[in-house]
C-alpha cells in the first residue's frame, strides 16, 4: 500500500510500502442517486463501450444498501430494491468494474496467476478512465450526470490463521485494539471473536470490520479485515469525486497503520 | 462549519447481498445476508451455526493425529485440512445440518450429514480427491461418486436434502 497523496489535508502524510501486504482486493468509486431513464438496456449499450478493455460481463446479485426506515420492500428485478448489477471483468479477471444503478466502482483483485498488489497510484487513473468513458455515455444517452451520495474505498485484508496467527490469544499482537485476556480469565481460548470500529477521520469517516470466516478458494481460515472509508464529496464534478477518493485512499492508510501493530507490520514487510 | 461528515446523519453503509442457494433454500431472512461490494469468496463463520464447532474439531483432529502401527495412519495434513474446511463451508450455504467429522487410516477425514435415518458422506482423501455416498433411509446405497466440482457438491446435496422431504 502506498500514496504520496498531500490533498487530503490530513495531520499525517500517508504513505506505506508493504512487500508482502495482505490485502487480496481493493474496491473505489462512488455511490449516487438513481440516475432517471437508466434501464436495463444501458447495460448492454455500456458494454459495448467497455467491451475492449473489459471483455468478461458478469450479472451478481446486486449490492444493496439497506433502507434507512421501514418501508414495504417489493422484489422484483430491476426495482428500486433489488438492482441489477453488472461486472466487466478484464482478460487477467484482476481489473473491473461493477456498476449499478446507484453506484460505479473499479475493483482490482489478488489472483494466483497476478498475485502482485497494485497499488493506488496504479488503479486511480483505471478508475479515472472508465468514469470518464461512462459519464461520456450518459451524455451520449442524453441521461443526467450522476448525483454524488459519496464515494469510497475499501481495502480487503486476509489475515491468515497458521500464516499470521493461530489462536486468537495472539490477536494483541496483530491488532492494537484487542487488548486479550490473561490466562486465568473465562476468555482464555476464544472460539472465534469479531469486532467493528467506526471513526471520524479528517472529513470523512472509516469503518473497520474484523469477521473470521473460510476463503472458499483454497479452505483457508482467516480474519477478513475490511477497512474501507468513505467520505461525502464537496459538489458534483469530477474533481470533487477524484479528490474525494484521494481522501478515502489517505483515510484507509492512516486507519490500517494506526489499527495494526508494528508487530503485524513487520509481518506483513512493511 | 461542521465537518461534512458530521452533516451526514446516515449511519455507516450497510450492504446485503442476496443469497446464492437453491430456489428452494430462498427465504426473505437469507436474502438480506449482509455484505459488501467485493468479489472474492469468503464463507462467513456465522453462516452455519454448526461451522465454528466443525471448524474447532477439524483442529483438534489434526493436532490429536498421530500414525499408530499396526492400527493406521490418521495424522491430517494441512491440505486435506484446507480442502474439508473448503466443503465445509460450501455445505453452509446449502443449508445441511451440522456434520460429523471422523478421520479414517491414511490422513483422510469423512465429513458425515445424517438426518432422518438418511446419509450422505463426503470422504476427502490426502491426494485431494473426494468421494461422495449418499445412503437411503434403509441404508441402502443410492448413489456413491468422485466429486468433481463445487457444483457437484450443491447438486448430490440438493438430492440430499430432497430425499428428506
Amino acid at each position: 500500500m502506498r500514496t504520496s497523496s498531500e490533498s487530503a489535508g490530513l495531520h499525517q502524510s500517508s504513505k506505506m510500502d508493504l512487500r508482502k501486504p495482505p490485502v487480496v482486493e481493493t474496491s473505489l468509486g462512488c455511490f449516487f442517486e438513481e440516475i432517471a431513464g437508466w434501464n436495463i438496456l444501458h447495460f448492454g449499450a455500456l458494454w459495448a463501450r467497455f467491451r475492449e478493455k473489459y471483455p468478461h460481463a458478469e450479472f451478481p446479485p446486486p449490492i444493496i444498501q439497506l433502507p434507512e426506515s421501514a418501508a414495504p420492500i417489493r422484489l422484483q428485478p430491476g426495482n428500486t430494491f433489488l438492482p441489477i448489477r453488472a461486472l466487466f471483468t478484464d482478460e487477467r479477471k484482476t481489473q473491473l468494474v461493477q456498476l449499478q444503478t446507484n453506484l460505479f466502482l473499479h475493483n482490482w483483485r489478488k489472483r494466483d496467476e497476478s498475485p502482485t498488489y497494485e497499488h493506488y497510484d496504479h488503479i486511480l487513473p483505471l478508475f479515472k478512465a472508465d468514469w470518464a468513458d461512462f459519464t461520456s455515455f450518459l451524455n451520449d444517452q442524453k441521461l443526467e450526470r450522476p448525483r454524488f451520495a459519496r464515494c469510497e474505498m475499501t481495502y480487503f485484508n486476509h489475515v491468515v490463521r497458521g500464516e499470521h496467527w493461530n489462536v486468537y490469544a495472539d490477536l494483541p499482537k496483530l491488532f492494537r485494539v484487542w487488548r486479550g485476556f490473561d490466562g486465568n480469565s473465562i476468555f482464555r481460548s476464544i472460539e472465534q471473536a469479531a469486532f467493528n470500529v467506526v471513526q471520524p477521520i479528517g472529513k470523512g469517516k472509516v469503518n473497520i470490520v474484523v469477521s473470521p470466516g473460510v476463503r472458499l478458494s483454497d479452505g483457508k481460515e482467516i480474519l477478513q479485515m475490511n477497512v474501507t472509508a468513505t467520505r461525502i464529496t464537496e459538489g458534483s464534478e469530477d474533481k470533487d469525486l477524484f479528490d474525494g477518493l484521494n481522501e478515502c485512499h489517505d483515510i484507509s492508510l492512516q486507519a490500517f497503520r494506526e489499527f495494526v501493530t508494528d508487530d503485524a507490520l513487520k509481518v506483513w514487510e512493511a | 462549519m461542521s465537518p461534512a461528515y458530521l452533516a451526514d446523519a446516515r449511519p455507516v453503509p450497510q450492504y446485503v447481498q442476496p443469497f446464492e442457494g437453491g430456489a428452494s433454500d430462498w427465504a426473505p431472512h437469507q436474502y438480506l445476508r449482509l455484505a459488501l461490494p467485493q468479489l472474492a469468496q469468503v464463507a462467513d463463520v456465522t453462516a452455519a451455526s454448526w461451522l465454528p464447532g466443525a471448524l474447532e474439531e477439524l483442529r483438534s483432529l489434526k493436532a490429536a493425529g498421530v500414525n499408530m502401527p499396526g492400527v493406521g495412519d490418521f495424522t491430517v495434513t494441512d491440505d486435506t485440512m484446507d480442502h474439508a474446511r473448503q466443503l465445509l463451508a460450501l455445505a453452509c450455504n446449502i443449508r445441511l445440518p451440522a456434520p460429523t467429522i471422523v478421520p479414517f487410516s491414511g490422513g483422510g477425514l469423512a465429513l458425515t450429514w445424517s438426518r432422518s435415518e438418511r446419509s450422505l458422506v463426503f470422504s476427502v482423501y490426502p491426494d485431494r480427491e473426494v468421494t461422495y455416498e449418499r445412503t437411503n433411509a434403509a441404508h441402502a446405497l443410492e448413489e456413491d461418486d468422485t466429486l468433481e466440482s463445487d457444483a457437484d457438491l450443491t447438486k448430490v446435496a440438493d438430492r440430499f436434502i430432497a430425499s428428506l422431504a
